[in-house]
């Protein structure tokens, strides 16, 4: 029966939404209060349902009840308990599901965390929320519904591909949602200020959280899944600029802007309009990267089994979601007041630079992405835009975008000393380029590009780290004074450093890795030495032997470096003969300034065997950056000031007069 | 039914629980501006702080101030307007429970599957198994008889299907033990009395126990079962009266179609006997072939060229690989089809102490041995492994078997580096044995998995190959 309940409660959250999308809407229009507060309710219940209908399917999956048409399609008796759990998202349904799941919960905690949030506010907010909702729920029952069952249960299921068996790729999507999802938050109280009228200061606020919550899980969702294209494709890149990246990329991009001219709205009540505006296209570019993953315009790994209907029904919601947010845009935002007015040189000017960039190069990627399926239906002709075009065309910009964070901290709001400003510039640009000198002639490297690289990355991170230091009061102020500064400041400035040194950290791993790496594609028969960079590599013996369901060649590879031996690396070449598939598992090991990294390919008949080694220089580092920028999201979340600080309406209501003062 | 109370009973509450707002006698909410005001608080402490820390002049610091509290004022002005408040209205309350309800219900009318039962695979244990015991597999055969037998434990035919598929996979205890419930069943049925008492005499080591031997004596007398009278045949053999066993098994063979399914190993232990016995096979058996006369050691025949050759052979080769059974089978059928009974017991024997801790082998060892004849001939009890009376032998070891014990060491030492493997020092004294023991290609594998195991440690990889040499 569990199962059947899973689909009951499912239309529940349906109905739900659908209550959650009208009466409270009519409430906050008519002033209400009974029907504002269904919003809350019909959240909660709207929760609950989605949050049985998954845990229902789950159970489904763990117990392998093949009568239900998804578990058949998707998973096998004989998988690890894990991977059956990771399944139910491994499939074009259940991930649906999950994703309607996130969207739910981020209504929930509106409802639960929103006290803060005006009545009129908090209503529409769920209101537009759930239409987002209703949306998808009708697009999960009518097109993709995970509770279809099947007359005649086989005995057991298709399986999984033993590509995405591995827990990397397993928690890829979950926090890929929560960043898509969670922009929907930032949507909805968009379209909610839209359409009550009311954005200052306090309106950024509130959103601001949503937002760190999702850029974060989307920040930890691209390195993951980068991760594993890293180590189990084997093709010794991070980052293809595949169309699929890239869908998850913009929203990143584009949301990385929107947190920052939160701020400037928030501080300064500026830039009121264009962060409603990055706001709906956060969303339109996580609803783009969905519905251009889902309807088999692309194909690549995370193309699920494909339906036209399916693509064509995503494309009709991001119509009316889209095209409705930017038609009441275009009615409403003009009765919308910027009153907080900024000089030339100031944060604010600053914020917007950084915006402006940002929103550049998300159109650029937009434009690489896209231009190649739009010519393609014009003319049927079918190009590929890759690497070389956003080489040249997106890291300029992004080095530009750099250099703005780093000059960014060093402007005060509404007016800064340029003077100052130039100075300190300046100071961290000499240190910079003496930092840089000193590396290439260290280590003897000359090209000019990967020096540049060099140079922005450590401006990056000394402005940040000065920026750090003079907020401690340094120089002047007694260690000990500086000390308890650093301790005590706000969490969100300690976000600021983190982000700002994690992105320098990776940006200078990217740098490295791309200029720097070694790479040497060959065949080799045993005993044979094979001089990578400052390596060498030897292919010492090939072992052929069986796993628990593929058999495997593993070798051995024995890497020295003027002839000490620094580490033996394993890679195999794997084949799982019940899916006909291959895989690779790269040999690696991590060093702190670099990979070892070893494919080992097909032998070529005669006793040799192609093999790849590469030396990756900065790839460590591009993880820690990664990490970093995540961490410095969450952070930030738990800043005091973004805390439920304020009191509750009802709380103050008991109060016999209103006093605005604040509960810390 | 039930399904649907429980799903309308959700669809209500539900309902209610969302239109419980309307239920309020009054519902009242500010669209407050203290929010707001609490950001200002905050803007205006946060320029404090960075006048106190020198981050900003006194002027700005002012200027600062000002525009925030001007923000403020307009924020606290705001707070008056936009109060919205209800009333209580049943009616509508109502109304939204009974639609919320009646959309879920219909809704899932409509879509879902009313009354479909979960189906978890452990659930559909019984299906699973009968697909795999219809594709030939014995255990899931074994499991649902099993179950079937729980379920109707007065059924004789679940009963005698079991027993007999336990005698196909080797169980014979469990067999006999089924076969027992077949007999309590079945009455005095001759063919599962038989086969009860065979399965007691295989469950007991092919040795014919008392309780069986009456069966037997039972029906010998009143029907001549034909298995009845092998297994009497055998116990005489195994109470040490050799002329008895062979006259029986040669009066069964005389009473049986020569194409009887008993009588391959009835004609094995006649020839084996006569072997034994050295009698002429052909007395016994008159159509016996030139093979089994052969056998048997008849004709007078002694050890013919070929054969002679064939154990000269099978003796060097397990000298150079001792850990060969089947060669050392090979050489007892050889050494007893030369007449040497003693030197085929040896080979046995052999075998046995070369294999002490495998006990599969020492399984097929035992077979070869009963299937030879020797366990009837030699009634030592056959030896499993180490006892007390090794150990009080090992002081007295030749080289040869000092070099087996080393040999069970070794096997030992692999074994438990393949549960344990973070043992280098294992490692490396695994790699020299297999050197010293001359095995080199097991030297080779055992350092490949030694790599594998610290591969990553370049201390250890040094340590090793100072150890042991170079990697393979």
């Amino acid at each position: 029966m569990s199962v059947e309940l899973g689909h009951f409660a499912l239309i529940l959250a349906l109905v739900a939404a659908l209550i959650q999308s009208s009466l409270p809407l009519w409430g906050a229009l008519s002033g209400s209060a009974a029907a504002m507060r269904v919003g809350d309710r019909a959240a909660q219940i709207q929760f609950l349902g989605v949050a049985g209908a998954f845990a229902a399917l789950t159970w489904a999956y763990v117990v392998s009840d093949f009568s239900v048409l998804s578990v058949a399609m998707n998973s096998h008796s004989s998988k690890p308990l894990l991977y059956k759990i990771t399944g139910v998202w491994a499939n074009h349904e259940g991930s649906m599901l999950l994703w309607v799941l996130m969207l739910a919960l981020f209504g929930l905690l509106i409802s639960v965390f929103g006290g803060v949030i005006p009545a009129a506010l908090r209503a529409t907010t769920l209101a537009v929320q759930a239409m987002v909702g209703v949306g998808f729920y009708l697009f999960i029952l009518l097109t993709s519904n995970p509770f279809e069952r099947i007359a005649r249960p086989p005995l057991d299921g298709q399986g999984m591909n033993p590509l995405l068996q591995d827990i990397g790729i397993a928690l890829h999507p979950p926090l890929l949602y929560m960043g898509y999802v969670g922009f929907s938050t930032a949507f909805s109280f968009a379209v909610a200020a839209l359409i009550t009228g009311r954005v200052d200061p306090a309106w950024a606020r509130w959103m601001r959280p949503w937002v760190l919550l999702a850029w974060s899980g989307l920040t930890a969702g691209i390195a993951l899944g980068s991760w594993w294209a890293y180590y189990e494709l084997g093709w010794g890149g991070f980052w293809f600029w595949d169309p699929v990246e890239n869908a998850s990329f913009m929203p990143w991009l584009i949301g990385t802007a929107l947190l920052h001219s939160a701020i400037v709205v928030e501080k300064r009540n500026a830039l009121l309009k264009w962060t409603i505006l990055l706001a709906i296209l956060t969303f339109a570019l996580s609803l783009i990267g969905t519905f251009l993953v889902r309807s088999g315009i692309l194909t690549s790994v995370h193309a699920f089994a494909t339906d036209p209907s399916r693509g064509a029904f995503i494309l009709v919601l991001l119509s009316i979601y889209i095209g409705g947010a930017l038609c009441l845009y275009a009615w409403r935002a003009n009765a919308i007041r910027d009153t907080g007015v900024f000089a030339l040189w100031s944060r604010e000017s600053g914020l917007l630079l950084n915006n402006v960039l940002l929103v550049s190069v998300t159109g650029i990627v937009f434009v690489g992405t896209l231009y190649p399926l739009a010519l393609e239906l014009y003319n049927g002709a079918k190009i590929t835009v890759g690497a070389p075009y956003f080489n040249q065309t997106f890291l300029p910009v992004f080095a530009a975008i750099m250099l703005v964070a780093a000059l960014g901290p060093f402007l005060s709001w509404k007016r800064a000393r340029r003077a100052d400003v130039l100075r300190r510039a300046g100071w961290v640009l000499g240190l910079s380029v003496a930092g840089t000198a000193g590396i290439a002639l260290g280590f003897g490297l000359r090209e000019p590009v990967g020096l540049l690289g060099i140079v922005i990355s450590l401006f990056l991170a000394i402005a940040t780290l000065a920026d750090l230091l003079r907020r401690a009061g340094v120089p002047g102020a007694p260690i000990g004074t500086v000390l308890r500064r650093i301790i005590g400041m706000p969490r969100s400035a300690w976000g600021l450093w983190i982000g700002h040194g994690g992105l320098a950290l990776a940006a200078a791993g990217v740098v490295a890795v791309s200029v720097w790496s070694a790479e040497e594609i060959q065949t080799v028969r045993k005993g044979e030495e094979t001089a990578v960079g400052p390596y060498s590599f030897a292919l010492i013996d090939i072992e052929n032997t069986q796993g628990p369901n593929y058999q495997t060649s593993i070798a051995a590879l024995r890497v020295t470096r003027n002839g000490e031996l620094v580490t033996m690396l394993f890679p195999e070449r794997r084949w799982y003969p019940v899916e006909q598939q291959p895989t690779t598992e790269a040999g690696i090991r991590t060093l702190w300034h670099g990979d070892l990294y070893g494919v080992l390919g097909d032998p070529d008949g005669r006793g040799g065997y192609v093999t790849r080694y590469y030396y990756n220089p900065g790839v460590p580092w591009m993880w820690a950056g990664g990490a970093l920028i995540t961490l410095s999201g969450l952070i930030s979340l738990t800043d005091r000031r973004l805390r439920v600080g304020a009191p509750s309406a009802r709380r103050s209501r008991r109060r016999a007069t209103p006093s605005p003062v604040a509960a810390e | 039914m039930i399904f649907w109370i429980i799903a309308a009973l959700l669809a209500g509450l539900a309902g209610l629980w969302m239109a419980l707002p309307f239920l309020r006698a009054r519902s009242m909410e500010m669209s407050g501006a203290e929010g707001a005001i609490s950001i200002y608080r905050d803007q205006l402490d946060e320029v404090d702080r960075d006048r106190a820390a020198g981050l900003i002049s006194e002027a700005e610091c002012e200027a600062a101030r000002m525009e925030i509290e001007r923000r403020a004022l307009v924020a606290a002005r705001h707070m008056d307007q936009g109060m919205a408040i209800s009333t209580r209205a049943p009616v509508l309350a109502a109304g939204l429970t009974g639609l919320a309800a009646a959309l879920v219900l219909g809704g899932y009318a409509w879509l879902g599957a009313p009354g479909a039962a979960d189906a978890p695979l452990a659930a559909r244990r019984a299906e699973a198994l009968a697909a795999q015991a219809a594709a030939g597999d014995l255990g899931s055969r074994i499991q649902l008889l099993i179950e079937r037998s729980q379920d109707d434990p007065e059924s004789f035919e679940t009963w005698w299907m079991l027993a007999s598929s336990y005698s196909a996979i080797g169980d014979h205890a469990s067999a006999a033990d089924a076969y027992r419930h077949a007999v309590e069943l079945a009455g005095d049925k001759p063919g599962v009395l038989s086969a009860y008492a065979e399965a007691m005499t295989l469950a007991n080591g092919n040795k014919v126990p008392t309780a069986a031997l009456v069966i037997f004596d039972k029906l010998a007398a009143e029907t001549g079962d034909p298995r009845a009278r092998y297994y009497l045949a055998l116990a005489r053999a195994q109470a040490q009266d050799f002329e008895g066993a062979l006259e029986r098994w040669a009066a069964l063979a005389r009473d049986s179609a020569p194409d009887a399914p008993w009588m391959g190993m009835v004609r094995r232990d006649i020839v084996n006997m006569a072997r034994f016995l050295k009698v002429d096979v052909t007395e016994s058996l008159p159509d016996a072939t030139a093979a089994e006369i052969a056998a048997a050691g008849g004709a007078g025949a002694g050890p013919g060229g070929d054969l002679a050759a064939r154990i000269a052979g099978l003796e060097v080769a397990l000298a150079a690989e001792p850990k060969d059974y089947k060669s050392w089978i090979a050489l007892a059928e050889a050494r007893l089809q030369s007449g040497d009974e003693i030197g085929g017991a040896a080979a046995l024997g052999q075998a046995r102490r070369e294999y002490a801790a495998a006990p599969f082998v020492l399984q097929k060892i035992d077979e070869a041995e009963r299937a030879l004849g020797l366990d009837l001939t030699a009634p030592a009890p056959a030896r499993r492994g180490l006892d007390a009376e090794d150990i009080a032998a090992a002081s007295a070891l030749s080289d040869q078997e000092r070099e087996d014990m080393i040999d069970g060491m070794v096997a030992g030492l692999a074994a438990r580096l393949e549960e344990q493997p973070e043992d280098l020092q294992g490692w490396v004294m695994l790699v020299n044995s297999y050197r010293t023991l001359g095995k080199p290609s097991k030297a080779q594998d055992a350092h490949r998995s030694a790599l594998r195991v610290f591969g990553g440690d370049p201390a250890a990889v040094a340590a090793l190959e100072r150890a042991v040499g170079a990697a393979p």
